[in-house]
């Protein structure tokens, strides 16, 4: 009988997890994205972000829903200020995803266009990242989580037209940074140019 | 007097200030919606990364053990009693935030923090 309860009880919160997480997770992950510049710290974060909820579970889901996602946004931009303080990023969950494309997937394409697909990707990242950080990550916000910029200003606190300003800047200056790029490739793919800043 | 344009150049003036070549054509609006799909739909989160974070968080211990109260409350290096030095030494501290066991009421999280509050000093005690 006890022993139900117990169970009973993991199942709730399992639940109750995965309602949470469904919900937010997406947006979480561009927010993340957008504001640190680098998919693989996103990817961390994004998982360090829900430790904190998991361990925090009671709390969160005795509360509005409006409350649960700025309780996950604070959580959210107090791991990207720990982040920028040097804590390590790397985690055994980076290898676990790592691990999670399989080698069907790998070996479905040439392994030239696998070399030239992964360049692309890292060009239109090393742009990105060059981006201000306010430019980014409303641009982030709404090309990888499909939000309108009214969602926006609500998730970010700013007017819709504001947002709208700052997305036509970002592609603006993305386009440039493109442009750039492509001119000289290789200096965004060295690995100590990948981090530096870069200013006009 | 200088233009307004010298003042904020365009990014296409930005672009060739910086030794671009002229004979790099200029990337179009479309180009650029392209290139962002794509990028999209390579860096969203798929089913499997989303399934592997959410086991992975659900593995987590959530007890946070005896070591995790000790460096909060230890009465010599405990964070708290560092906190209180750091405030009374800087005054006030607006825009703290620190992640605690402690229930927070729910009234304290309805205010969505500004992106100003977040560079505030800021109390780590994890």
């Amino acid at each position: 009988m006890a022993w139900a309860s117990v169970n009973n009880r993991a199942d709730d919160r399992e639940a109750g997890f995965d309602g949470l997480y469904d919900e937010h997770q997406r947006t979480l992950h561009a927010f993340l994205l957008g504001r640190t510049g680098d998919p693989e710290v996103a990817l961390d974060l994004l998982q360090e972000a829900f430790v904190r909820a998991w361990r925090n579970l009671d709390l969160l889901l005795a509360l509005a829903p409006a409350q649960q996602r700025a309780w996950l946004f604070s959580a959210a931009r107090n791991l990207i200020i720990d982040q920028h303080r040097g804590r390590a990023t790397r985690t055994a969950a980076q290898n676990a995803l790592v691990a999670t494309i399989g080698p069907d997937e790998q070996l479905a394409e040439s392994p030239e266009r696998i070399v030239e697909r992964e360049r692309d990707l890292r060009l239109i990242d090393e742009a990105i990242r060059r981006l201000p950080e306010p430019l980014r990550t409303v641009l982030v916000l709404q090309v990888l989580d499909e939000r309108t910029s009214a969602e926006i200003g609500e998730l970010l606190d700013r007017p819709a037209g504001t947002v709208r300003y700052q997305i036509s800047q970002a592609r603006k200056r993305l386009a440039e940074e493109l442009r750039l790029l492509e001119a000289a490739p290789d200096l965004a793919l060295q690995p100590g140019l990948m981090h530096q800043e870069v200013r006009p | 007097m200088t233009s307004p344009d010298a003042q904020f150049p365009t990014p296409m003036r930005r672009a060739n200030d910086r030794g671009v070549p002229p004979d790099v054509p200029a990337i179009s609006g479309r180009q650029l919606t392209r290139l962002l799909a794509r990028w999209a739909d390579a860096r969203r989160l798929d089913p499997g990364q989303a399934e592997t974070i959410r086991l992975a968080v659900r593995s987590a211990p959530t007890d946070l053990g005896f070591d995790w109260w000790w460096r909060l409350l230890d009465p010599d290096t405990g964070s708290v009693f560092r906190a209180a030095t750091t405030r009374s030494r800087s005054g006030a501290v607006v825009g703290v935030t620190f992640e605690s066991p402690f229930a927070l009421a729910a009234s304290e999280l309805t205010a969505w923090p500004g992106d100003d509050v977040e560079y505030q000093p800021y109390l780590r005690l994890a």
